[in-house]
This record gives structure tokens, C-alpha cells and sequence, in this order.
């Protein structure tokens, strides 16, 4: 299991554009993505339950990968997120 | 004659007749069924076919408008084939016998319920894609046409109960004279379709717009947010002098971003963007800056658990000098304290960060943090003009022993034989009192200033800037600070080096005059400023 934590500086939050962004790179991976944001959790393949999460600029969010391609998905989502939010 | 006031969301006057759309809705239809099985049939062909829809709109949005409004139909393409939103769907069909039509509607209203309580503004605002793609289907099941055009040469203001992306893309961009939604907002995804195709657009909330405003003749002010449906002769005439001065001034505006900043009596001054991101410089460019007065590093550090590399910093300062193409880039050393925190950098918590070890301060008491920076601002110097500048500087021996910081990065490099400039051009951000009354003495260890009016407000007048309720007290205008930018200028320009202004005051157009008259060499400004700061520059005697 691997964990990366980080706060969102993006104006928007996660906003719907760059979410589907995400959730297109998540679908490439066999292993569980979660994302963990104020007291709520949801995938991150699936782009209402992320959009649901509501996160908003300065939110901590912790995502979680967990299967047998999980470094390869911790690479390429952190990249995608520290250069999208 | 009804006017009604709304909310402009992009900008443009025009008038003409209103070719009203009714949304899609499933009114008439049964809302349950008995053969399920034949819905769930209806149901995933009308999905199959939307997809299609919205490949089609897809491809026509790459072709008129641009990338990121092609992405709306990309995000709506994804929504429809969200496996939580079509199983909810199915499911209505299936365990509470929803007709086709009823279960998209009631799981459209669920998801955007769900949505609206997300705790994100912007994300509530998403409804509105989901309402699109519910009237889309809706339309499809029931098998209504589309939407009946009109003849291919008629020019029309289109109006909506709510206007969609998808609906809007379907006239041809030359018959849109301009758009009247009840419903949206400015970040709707209609909106900002309508601002890249350049139609005038205004959301007239709260108002229930039905088929009688049909064939009316209306002028939409996206300037300011007003509609008129029936104007009189008077109302006309005045719409249409608004039109030609604000299409007038736009393109004076953007007729300005080759000429000079000059006055008129030929006092030149340079104008430069500030900038947070590859994207601001991008943006810089588009209004013509003559480059970058003030690059922000901490974009590169905020919101991570680890610090960036030398070669990474490297890649992003190279990149910005490979799209200045011989334009000035000044780097900012890390501009950070404990009331800008990040996770990679552990900071104590202070009960005063503004006055705490912040900036410079920082970067002394983190060799390796400052080193790191300072080889690979030497290293991108390597393909270009770059100064770095140094924040916070209240005293000689600080900015000599950041000077040192910087020899010994470039001895560094030198030994590994890494390719970097030679020499930097360096300054010193002006913005504590302490600089700005020492800066003949300064000027003598720099080679340019450059004023941080925010900061320098802060610290003379003893205001926390973050402080709402002292908000009064923070007169950038106050005498005091003036007299500190007046006396940092005269004291720059005795020793020979040039001096300029990165905060937000430079953009203030209000006391540009004073500034020139000052001397001052150099305005750095967001880029939707400059224009219009430019403008008033070549104004002045």
C-alpha cells in the first residue's frame, strides 16, 4: 500500500475538467486509487463519487493506492495531481 | 419594453430578434412501466446514441471554439458513462418500475442534489452538465428533434430557460449575435463556451424565460449584465453607441500590445507581468509584456512532502526562459514563512510570521533549500536573460551574504561542471522600511531594486495585510509609502541601476503619474492589467 498526501492549491478545487483528467489515468490501473478528503472517501476512477467529495482550494487530500501496480499509479496520479491542483 | 438586470458573463453588447429554445423535458410521457426489460432497452440506446451526440459535439467544438471547450463534452461523455449514475438509472427501471424517461430524470436529480451538497461551490455548479445531459437523453427517448433551427442566414439573440453548451453549439457561431440563459453562472460551462466563441452572454437569474419573449426584439448587454426585450428607439440608439465605444476601446486596448509605453512627452517606462506559473508567462506574452518583473518560486514548493530537485527547478526556470525568447525573467528566491506553510519545508509556528523567519530569513537558516535554488536559477541562466532577486533584505550584510550564497552556488556548479551563467544581474526587493530608508547604501550591493508595494505597505504602516478588520488602516496611498518608493528610486538612480515596482500598486492607475514622475524604469503587473495600465502611460503629458 502507498499513501501520498498533499493540500490543493488550484483556485477551483478539484473541478470537473482536470477530475476527468484523473479519473481517465486511474482507469488505466488495476489497483484501488481512494481519495480521502474531508471525512469522506470515494474512488478515484469514478468521477461523480470524486466530484462529490466537494474539494475546494487548501483541503488536505490523502490518496491511497493499493494492489500490485500501485507504484506505477503512484507515479504517474501524484505527477497528475501535483501539476493539475 | 421588460428589462431585467443579470449577471454578465461575457462581455459584448448586441440586438436582435430572440429565437427562444424550450428545454427538453419529458412532460407527457408515463413515468412507470411494466415491461422493464424494454426500457432498460430504450434506456441504454438512447445513452448509446447521446455518446455519439457528444463525440459529434466534441469534434465540431475541436473545430470552432477551443480545447477546453471540447473538454466539456469529453467531461460529459465520461458523466454518462459513470457506472454509479447508470446503475442508479437501471435500477429505477428495474426494482421501481420507472419509465425510461422518469428514471433519467429522478437520477439526474439525485446526482445534482448530491452534487449541490459537495461543500464546493464549483462543484454544485456541475449540476448544470447534468441537467444538459438529461435533457439530451430525455430528448433522444422521446424521440423530439433536436432543436428546430433557424434558416441558415438568420442572426439571432438565442434564449433559454437555460442555455447549454450543447444547444449552443448547434447554430453556427455566425448566426449568434448573442445569449439570454435563465439559468448558469460565470463559471457554467455555457459561459465560458460563450466567451470563447466571443458572444456577448447574459444569465438572467431568477427570471422564468418562456416562448412569448419568441420573436421580440432584445438587446443583450454582457457588459453589464442588462437585457432588454422590446427596446424603444432611444434605448436602441443607446445600446448601440455602448457596442461601437466598448468594441472601440477593446480594440484600442489590443492595438496597444506592440506600441511602447511612452508618455507623450516620450518618458519610456518598461512593463512586465508578474508570475506564479508556466501559464501566467504564457498569459504575459498574449498582452505583450516585455518580460517577467517578479517570478514567483513558490508554486514550486506549496502543497508538496517534498522538497523539488535542483534538476526540476532547473526544467521550470529553463522552460520560462525558453518561452521569454530573450525577455528578462526574474526569479524570486522562496518567498516563505510560517503563514504560507508547506508540507516539504518544517516550519515552527510563529505568533508573528510576518515578522518571524520568513523568505531570506528561511533560506539562511536552510543552506542546502537556498543552494538549491540559487544553481538552478545559474543553471536556466545558462539559456538566457535571468536576474535573481532577493526578498526581505533589511540590511547590508544580508544581501552581501546572500551575494556570497550565490558565488559559491556558481563555484559549485563549476567544480561539477555544470554548464550555468557566469554572473546574474541580482536585486533586491524593496519592501520593508528598513531597505527602502537605507537604500543608497544598498544600491551599492545590487544592481537593480525592485519595490514590493504589498509588503512595503504592511511593515510602514503596521497593518497586517491578512487582517480584515484592520483593513482601513492599509492605505497604500499613505504619504509614508510614497515617500519610501519616491526616496528608493532617487537613491537607485544616483548609483546607476534601474528600479522598478512589483506590486499590486504598480497596476494602480491612480498614481502611475506620480511613479513617472518618480523615474521610476519599470511597472510589473498581472497580465489583465497591463493593457489598460499601458494605455494610461501614453496618456499622460
Amino acid at each position: 500500500m502507498k499513501e501520498f498526501r498533499y493540500i490543493i492549491k488550484a483556485a477551483d478545487g478539484i473541478h470537473a475538467r482536470p477530475a476527468g483528467v484523473l479519473v481517465n489515468a486511474a482507469m488505466k490501473y488495476k489497483c484501488d486509487i481512494t481519495m480521502k478528503a474531508n471525512d469522506r472517501e470515494a474512488s478515484v476512477k469514478k468521477l461523480f463519487a470524486l466530484m462529490k467529495l466537494g474539494i475546494k482550494q487548501n483541503d488536505v487530500i490523502t490518496v491511497v493506492f493499493n494492489g500490485e501496480d500501485e507504484e506505477d499509479a503512484y507515479k504517474e496520479i501524484t505527477k497528475n495531481i501535483g501539476e493539475n491542483y | 419594453m421588460t428589462e431585467l438586470k443579470g449577471l454578465p458573463v461575457s462581455p459584448g453588447i448586441a440586438a436582435g430578434t430572440v429565437y427562444f429554445v424550450a428545454t427538453a423535458d419529458n412532460a407527457g410521457t408515463p413515468r412507470k412501466t411494466e415491461d422493464t426489460e424494454a426500457e432498460i432497452r430504450r434506456l441504454t440506446g438512447a445513452l448509446d446514441r447521446a455518446a455519439e451526440e457528444l463525440t459529434g459535439l466534441y469534434d465540431k467544438a475541436l473545430n470552432t471554439a477551443d480545447d477546453s471547450v471540447a473538454d466539456i463534452f469529453m467531461i460529459h461523455g465520461m458523466m454518462l458513462q459513470d457506472d454509479d449514475f447508470r446503475n442508479r438509472m437501471t435500477a429505477l427501471i428495474t426494482k421501481d418500475g420507472f419509465s425510461a424517461e422518469a428514471a433519467v430524470s429522478r437520477a439526474a436529480a439525485e446526482f445534482e442534489e448530491d452534487l449541490s451538497k459537495s461543500g464546493s461551490d464549483y462543484i454544485a455548479q456541475r449540476g448544470a452538465d447534468i441537467s444538459d445531459l438529461e435533457h439530451m437523453v430525455i430528448r433522444i427517448l422521446t424521440g423530439r428533434s433536436a432543436v428546430q433551427l433557424p434558416d441558415a442566414d438568420e442572426k439571432i439573440i438565442l434564449a433559454a430557460d437555460e442555455i447549454t453548451p450543447s444547444l449552443t453549439l448547434m447554430f453556427e457561431r455566425s448566426q449568434l449575435l448573442g445569449l439570454v440563459s435563465g439559468k448558469g453562472s460565470t463559471t457554467s460551462h455555457a459561459a465560458i463556451l460563450a466567451r470563447s466563441l466571443g458572444i456577448p452572454a447574459v444569465i438572467a437569474s431568477g427570471t422564468v424565460l418562456d416562448n412569448t419573449v419568441s420573436g421580440v426584439q432584445c438587446i443583450v448587454d454582457g457588459v453589464h449584465g442588462n437585457v432588454i426585450f422590446s427596446p424603444d428607439v432611444q434605448q436602441f440608439e443607446d445600446a448601440d453607441r455602448c457596442r461601437k465605444k466598448y468594441e472601440l476601446e477593446q480594440q484600442e486596448l489590443l492595438s496597444l500590445r506592440t506600441a511602447p509605453a511612452e508618455t507623450e512627452s516620450g518618458q519610456k517606462v518598461t512593463l512586465c507581468c508578474n508570475a506564479g506559473s508556466l501559464d501566467d508567462i504564457d498569459r504575459a506574452l498574449e498582452c505583450g509584456a516585455e518580460g517577467i518583473g517578479l517570478f514567483r518560486s513558490e508554486f514550486l514548493y506549496l502543497g508538496r512532502s517534498e522538497l523539488p530537485t535542483e534538476e526540476e527547478l532547473t526544467d521550470v526556470y529553463t522552460k520560462a526562459v525558453r518561452k521569454l525568447n530573450g525577455r528578462r525573467l526574474v526569479v524570486r528566491t522562496l518567498d516563505i514563512g510560517a503563514d504560507k506553510k508547506t508540507d516539504c519545508i518544517p516550519m515552527k509556528p510563529e505568533p508573528n510570521p510576518a515578522l518571524g523567519i520568513r523568505a531570506l530569513r528561511l533560506c539562511f537558516a536552510e543552506p542546502d533549500l537556498f543552494a538549491v535554488q540559487l544553481r538552478a536559477i545559474l543553471r536556466a541562466a545558462a539559456n538566457g536573460p535571468v536576474s535573481v532577486m532577493f526578498p526581505m533584505i533589511c540590511s547590508v550584510s544580508e544581501i552581501r551574504r546572500a551575494k556570497a550564497c550565490l558565488t559559491s552556488a556558481a563555484d559549485d556548479l563549476e567544480k561539477r561542471k555544470i554548464p550555468h551563467a557566469d554572473r546574474l544581474e541580482t536585486g533586491i526587493m524593496v519592501e520593508t522600511p528598513a531597505a527602502a530608508v537605507i537604500s543608497d547604501i544598498l544600491a551599492e550591493e545590487a544592481d537593480f531594486f525592485s519595490i514590493g508595494s504589498n509588503d512595503l505597505t504592511q511593515y510602514t504602516l503596521a497593518v497586517d495585510r491578512q487582517n480584515e478588520d484592520a483593513s482601513a488602516y492599509c492605505d497604500p496611498h499613505h504619504e509614508s509609502v510614497m515617500r519610501l518608493i519616491e526616496l528608493t528610486v532617487k537613491n537607485a538612480h544616483e548609483h546607476g541601476i534601474w528600479c522598478g515596482i512589483c506590486g499590486e500598486l504598480g497596476a494602480d492607475t491612480s498614481v502611475t503619474k506620480r511613479f513617472l514622475l518618480s523615474g521610476i524604469d519599470e511597472l510589473s503587473v498581472s497580465p489583465q492589467a497591463l493593457l489598460l495600465l499601458k494605455k494610461k502611460i501614453r496618456e499622460l503629458p
